[in-house]
């Protein structure tokens, strides 16, 4: 009798300690779901565009949440500063970090800096709590200058981006960038022209594109993202990253994300204004 | 990710095969950190690397600082082209001691 009442007593126990723990992780998820929503609005919904270019930017992240973002933002000059950025790590802890970058990309956009500049306040306001934990962020910041059919940039750390023209079809824009920020102070992020006239296009992405696997296992890498960019390139922005998405989508098949994924891609449409 | 140790007085060798990414990374800081203060030079050959994520480069530059500020010296050699890429991506190159993979001979 005594020992019946014991594993019915047992039993009791571990059911309430199970129950415990649903209702924990129920709420857990509760917060994630929170989480993904209030980053979600982190980033625009819809995207100014520069006199002269289409801009479009589209991200997805691995986890509920990610360290990926992009952004387009009026300066107080009346021109656009953009940024796409990748936040190493991946969930909450990138997401974090994340929201700090973009509270410094806003407030530093109104100084109405060019895009070196940006970099290198965005830097050092990162520094001191990155290294703290180890993490750094990769990003290319961009101003627009249609008159002369270019855009200047500068680079910390982030993956080249791909322009295409009619005859030289895509290639990647090498640039002698900087330190990802948050790793060392005091750096300087040297601004680059980057062509882009009537027709042609930019696509910056960050390496969750190329990391992307299937369920063998195999990454999408450089040679896909090329082709998609190529084969799509003469579309608009818009249409360019749904295509590109649409094409990873297909081969990741039901695998998850590895990485967060983020793509800006800018264009000139007919070359007059939007 | 494997880890295949050597360790002599004045250094240690970590021999990785796979990835090192943000799952694997809690295993690989605590036996990597585990040598700060220890013997002077750190070597980690990368020749059987697959893959490093972000999370894994961080960890690299923060472990670089964390030896050189202890007086040690972090080496990453035998690296592949694919992941040489990745260091010269983001810059990495310029912080840490770095060398490339030689191919091999017929």
């Amino acid at each position: 009798m005594i020992e019946s009442c014991r594993i019915v007593a047992g039993i009791a126990i571990q059911n309430a300690l199970e129950y415990k723990e649903r209702i924990r992780r129920h709420r857990l998820n509760e917060q994630l779901l929170v989480a993904r929503d209030i980053q979600s609005d982190f980033m625009p919904s819809i995207l100014p565009w520069p006199d002269g270019f289409r801009v479009a930017g589209k991200s997805e992240p691995a986890l509920y949440v990610g360290g990926d973002y992009y952004d387009v933002v009026r300066q107080p000059c009346g021109g656009l500063i953009a940024i796409i950025a990748d936040v190493s790590g991946k969930g909450i802890q990138a997401a974090m970090r994340m929201s700090a970058v973009r509270a410094a990309f806003y407030s530093l956009s109104q100084l109405g800096l060019g895009p070196g500049e940006t970099l290198a306040r965005l830097n050092n306001s990162i520094s001191e709590m990155s290294r703290q934990f180890g993490q750094f962020v990769t990003a290319c910041c961009l101003v627009f200058d249609a008159p002369n059919d270019r855009v200047i940039m500068a680079s910390a750390g982030h993956e080249s981006p791909l322009r295409y023209s009619k005859s030289n079809g895509a290639e990647f824009i090498e640039v002698e960038g900087g330190l990802p920020l948050g790793l060392r102070s005091d750096q300087v992020y040297e601004e680059y022209p980057i062509a882009i006239g009537p027709g042609e296009s930019l696509f910056l992405y960050t390496d969750g594109i190329t990391d992307a696997m299937n369920d063998d296992k195999e990454r999408f890498g450089v040679e896909r993202m090329v082709e998609s960019f190529e084969q799509n390139a003469q579309k608009s922005a818009a249409e360019l990253l749904d295509k590109v998405f649409e094409e990873l989508e297909t081969y990741k098949g039901d695998a998850p994300w590895s990485d967060d994924l983020t793509a800006l891609a800018i264009d000139r449409g007919d070359g007059g204004s939007s | 990710m494997e880890v295949k140790r050597n360790v002599t007085d004045e250094q240690v060798t970590l021999t990785i095969t796979g990835e090192i990414e943000v799952y694997s990374l809690p295993d690989f800081t605590r036996l990597a950190e585990s040598f700060v203060g220890g013997p002077k030079n750190l070597v980690i050959d990368m020749k059987e690397l697959e893959y490093i994520d972000s999370s894994g480069l961080g960890f690299l530059v923060t472990l670089h600082d964390r030896l050189e500020r202890s007086g040690q010296h972090l080496k990453l050699t035998n690296m592949p082209n694919h992941v040489v890429r990745v260091f010269k991506i983001t810059r990495l190159d310029r912080i840490l001691d770095i060398t490339v993979l030689e191919p091999t001979t017929t």
